[in-house]
């Protein structure tokens, strides 16, 4: 990924981490959920642009990041998604 | 549904999810396990070939002492049968194990502190495994699985096979009565395939298993790279 521009398509780990960040404190400052996020704040910022964007997290002017209903359906209808195909699978015994 | 049964139910999906991909990743390993089979299957038959090769030694040299020495065949006979079904057991024994032990020195697990994140470390394990490598060792795994199966089998046989035929060669020189060896051969067989008969059947389902884990792992990989982060 070009750490230059912005994201064309994001890293589904990081953007599951800043998810799952946000559901477990609700709201945090850019400084405390990169911190909590593992992820530089550079780094954060263009996640969290992206994700703006596209309606999953919401900045407000005090720097806090909170979690849109949108944002939360999205993550578990991806965690049902994986669910999904990955319990068709049949494994051989072990 | 309210905002607590909505978390509870995301919860116990999130929940649900740690586990089938850690019965996954499993699978993964064990078919990591198989792949190691085919590299141990070179020494394996080596291991094999060396005890037959040992037996067949013993058997000229204990031939010849009666001509060389002037021993007593019949004296001798006891002690080649012996030391043959020594030779064969052990190289067995040393072949199984040595097999066993390098399977045993696959790296598994490796991914359990990532499933400890939830669901973003499932995430970074399905986004990290390399499928290519997956699928070509699944193939490898079940060919390695064929070939020790039929290696495993073919070293029963002769190691039946030997002591039979010594058996039949004494009561030759005892009673006069000869067995043929295609005879001989035959009992061993169907001796080893009775005495083998559960590891077959389950080596059998296990390659099926291992067929099917290939088609559904690779109608995923389709789908898990078409999918991308949408609301």
């Amino acid at each position: 990924m070009n750490s230059e521009g912005p994201i064309s398509r994001p890293d589904l780990y990081v953007l599951a981490r800043v998810i799952k960040v946000l559901k477990e404190k609700n709201r945090l400052n850019r400084t405390n959920l990169a911190t909590y996020t593992g992820l530089s704040y550079d780094r954060l910022m263009k996640y969290l642009m992206w994700m703006s964007d596209k309606g999953f997290v919401q900045l407000d002017s005090n720097g806090d990041v909170s979690l849109t209903k949108r944002g939360a359906e999205t993550y578990e209808n991806l965690v049902k998604w994986i669910l999904e195909y990955v319990g068709k699978v049949r494994f051989p015994e072990s | 549904m309210g905002k607590h049964q909505r978390v509870w139910c995301c919860c116990l999906t999130e929940e649900k999810l740690g586990k089938k991909m850690e019965e996954f990743m499993t699978a993964l390993d064990q078919v990591k396990k198989y792949r190691q089979l085919i590299n141990s299957l070179a020494d394996f038959a080596l291991i094999i070939v060396a005890s037959v090769i040992a037996v067949l030694s013993v058997n000229i040299i204990v031939n010849l002492l009666p001509v060389l020495f002037g021993y007593d065949p019949i004296q001798l006979n006891p002690i080649n049968f012996l030391l043959s079904l020594v030779l064969l057991l052990s190289g067995l024994s040393a072949g199984v194990l040595w097999v066993d032990r390098k399977i045993a020195s696959v790296r598994t697990g490796e991914w359990k502190s990532s499933l400890n994140e939830g669901t973003p470390g499932v995430l970074k394990l399905l986004q990290e495994l390399k499928w290519e490598t997956i699928f070509n060792d699944i193939r490898l795994a079940k060919l390695g699985f064929v070939l020790y199966g039929f290696l495993r089998i073919l070293a029963y046989w002769t190691l039946i096979f030997i002591p039979l035929a010594i058996l039949s060669a004494f009561l030759q020189s005892i009673i006069h009565t000869s067995i043929s060896l295609i005879v001989v051969l035959m009992i061993a067989l169907i001796l080893v395939l009775i005495l083998n008969r559960n590891d077959l059947i389950k080596r059998h389902e296990q390659i099926g298993n291992l067929d099917s884990l290939l088609w559904e792992l690779r109608w995923f990989d389709s789908e898990f790279r078409r999918a991308d982060f949408k609301a």
